[in-house]
């Protein structure tokens, strides 16, 4: 919508520069006749021009676009109306600038919208998806209540998609995937959505084109998220326990052996008790210098053994996901091109 | 029997009825030990210092362990009156750990037998003692140890008499070798307040063994 907008006001400010470029001098003369307020000069000639020659696509829009603006400027509006049906069969999607036409001009354009049976605004989104796991999301306007009917035609495909009645925004959604579940053939396949009201007929259709791809693996985990193995082992901190029991025992020993020595044979102690209990503290001195051994954390190798199990039974799962994956097939859907009839 | 060392393994089996294959089947540490000993009597001017060699056998099965101690050791003094002798010393010791307290809490029973050579340069002695052993083990391969003991028989050949004597002991233990091999220092002190003829002639022996003993 935004896009035909655009484009609208593209035509409508590029007017000169476009009509220098590409169109019939006749068709130039029309409009530089309507941009003078010379209105019946311009339909005048803008109905020559639909008369008398052969017209691009362009040049015919133009023409039906300043008759219909002439006609409106002199309150002549049935005539506007009928020239901008004209101008919407030629263009569905195209819009009138809002803020640089008037309100009158545009209602009446709406009026012919509301009067002529026609698709706009056709487009097939892009889409990616395993076969079987996704749509193709088709967006269509229709300008009144009409029986609907969206068809897919491609390589040895042929299937309506969709058959209803609406008018206003419509969603129809396709699954390209063939009976059995397998994926349609690669190739340009062609959206038509055929709108009937009466007598009125009016389809129109978008081209895609589908091809299949691999299906991504999962890559194996090495850890799972927001979990890590912990330590098993830790190095306790230095024990200075042997020292204080070395310590005690020695001293216990000396004191004793100290307090008991019979005063009246010796007072100091003797040479054996001094080494003996050198050796004793010194020992427990030592052992508490010595760096403790590391020793190993249950709960931590309990936890990581855990873990690990957790990590292989996920793995196992991928695996299996990556067998089914394998034999699944990517569809890729790209719109081509818009084909109006 | 004065200077050869006795098969103490064998006799002590023999004493609780063990077999030879018992034996063997046992714990069983044969050592050697360095020793220093001071030896005081009657008054400080006859103390007498000196070193010595020594044997240890040491057999445990569960909670009870009999070690055997030998020494012999030459000591002499300083003062003139001090005499020169030879000191011989064997000592049995059984200790059996006190249920779920072992080895923090062990009793020991012993006998201990000194000659002195020459003959009446002191004392030859002849003591039985009951006593309390405590082992704390610091690590992985040490263990301290403390003891204490009531000596309430003693026999002298000169006679006299020692109504109560104590002993002290304390020392350290090494395991080397996955157990197999063990060296130990340990220093023991025995005071016997003797009286004779009612005169006061006590007795105090000091011994500091440094030792490695091999087994398993």
């Amino acid at each position: 919508m935004r896009r035909a907008a655009a484009r609208v006001a593209a035509l409508i400010l590029l007017l000169p520069a476009t009509l220098a470029a590409q169109q019939s001098a006749t068709v130039r003369r029309a409009r530089q006749a309507y941009d003078e307020l010379n209105y019946d000069s311009a339909i005048a000639i803008a109905q020559r021009a639909l008369r008398g020659e052969p017209l691009t696509r362009g040049d015919l829009l133009q023409s039906y676009e300043v008759l219909g603006f002439a006609y409106a400027s002199i309150d002549s509006t049935a005539r506007a109306v009928e020239s901008f049906r004209e101008l919407i069969l030629l263009d569905p999607d195209r819009d009138l600038d809002v803020v640089r036409v008037s309100p009158r001009i545009t209602s009446l354009h709406a009026v012919a919208l509301g009067q002529v049976l026609v698709v706009r605004r056709l487009r097939a989104d892009s889409a990616e998806f395993v076969v079987g796991r996704g749509r193709v999301p088709i967006h269509f306007q229709l300008s009144r209540s009409a029986v609907v009917r969206t068809r897919v035609v491609g390589p040895g495909t042929d299937v309506v998609v969709d058959s209803q009645s609406r008018a206003g925004e419509n969603l129809v959604e396709w699954n390209p995937a063939a009976p059995g579940g397998r994926p349609v053939a690669p190739g340009r396949y062609e959206i038509r959505v055929e709108a009937a009201a009466g007598r009125e007929r009016f389809e129109r259709s978008v081209a895609v084109t589908v091809a299949p791809g691999p299906v991504d693996t999962v890559p194996h985990l090495t850890a799972l998220e927001g979990y890590a193995e912990l330590p098993e082992y830790e190095t306790p901190r230095r024990n200075w326990t042997p020292m204080g029991v070395a310590a005690l025992y020695t001293s216990l020993g000396v004191g004793a052996s100290l307090a008991l020595q019979n005063q009246t044979l010796r007072r100091d102690p003797p040479r054996e008790l001094l080494a003996v209990g050198g050796v004793g503290l010194a020992a427990g001195f030592l052992l508490s210098l010595r760096r403790p051994e590391p020793r190993p954390v249950l709960a931590s190798i309990l936890f990581n053994r855990l873990l690990r199990e957790q990590l292989a039974r996920r793995n196992e799962e991928i695996a299996r996901e990556n067998t089914a994956r394998r034999l699944e097939v990517m569809l890729s859907i790209v719109p081509v091109r818009e084909a109006a009839r | 029997m004065r200077r050869r060392a006795v098969p103490i393994a064998a006799l002590a089996g023999a004493a609780l009825g063990w077999s030879a294959g018992q034996v063997r089947a046992q714990q069983v540490r044969v050592g050697a030990e360095g020793v220093l000993v001071t030896y005081s009597e009657i008054t400080k001017d006859r103390e007498v210092a000196g070193t010595g060699i020594g044997g240890r056998l040491e057999v445990q099965r569960g909670k009870l362990r009999l070690v055997a101690h030998v020494l012999r050791a030459g000591l002499s003094g300083q003062s003139a009156s001090a005499p020169t002798f030879d000191l011989i010393k064997l000592d049995l010791r059984a200790v059996r750990q006190i249920g779920f307290l072992g080895p923090l809490i062990s009793v020991e029973l012993g006998i201990e037998r000194r000659w002195i050579n020459p003959e009446f340069a002191a004392q030859d002695v002849g003591t039985v003692r009951v006593g309390v052993l405590s082992e704390v083990r610091l690590g992985l391969a040490i263990t301290s140890w403390v003891r204490g003991a009531l000596i309430p028989v003693a026999r002298f050949n000169g006679g006299g008499s020692s109504p109560l004597g104590v002993e002290l002991g304390f020392g350290t233990v090494f395991d080397l070798r996955r157990d197999r091999l063990r060296a130990a220092v340990e220093y023991e002190l025995q005071r016997l307040d003797r009286t004779a003829s009612g005169f006061d002639v006590p007795i105090q022996v000091s011994v500091g063994r440094f030792g490695l003993a091999i087994g398993r």
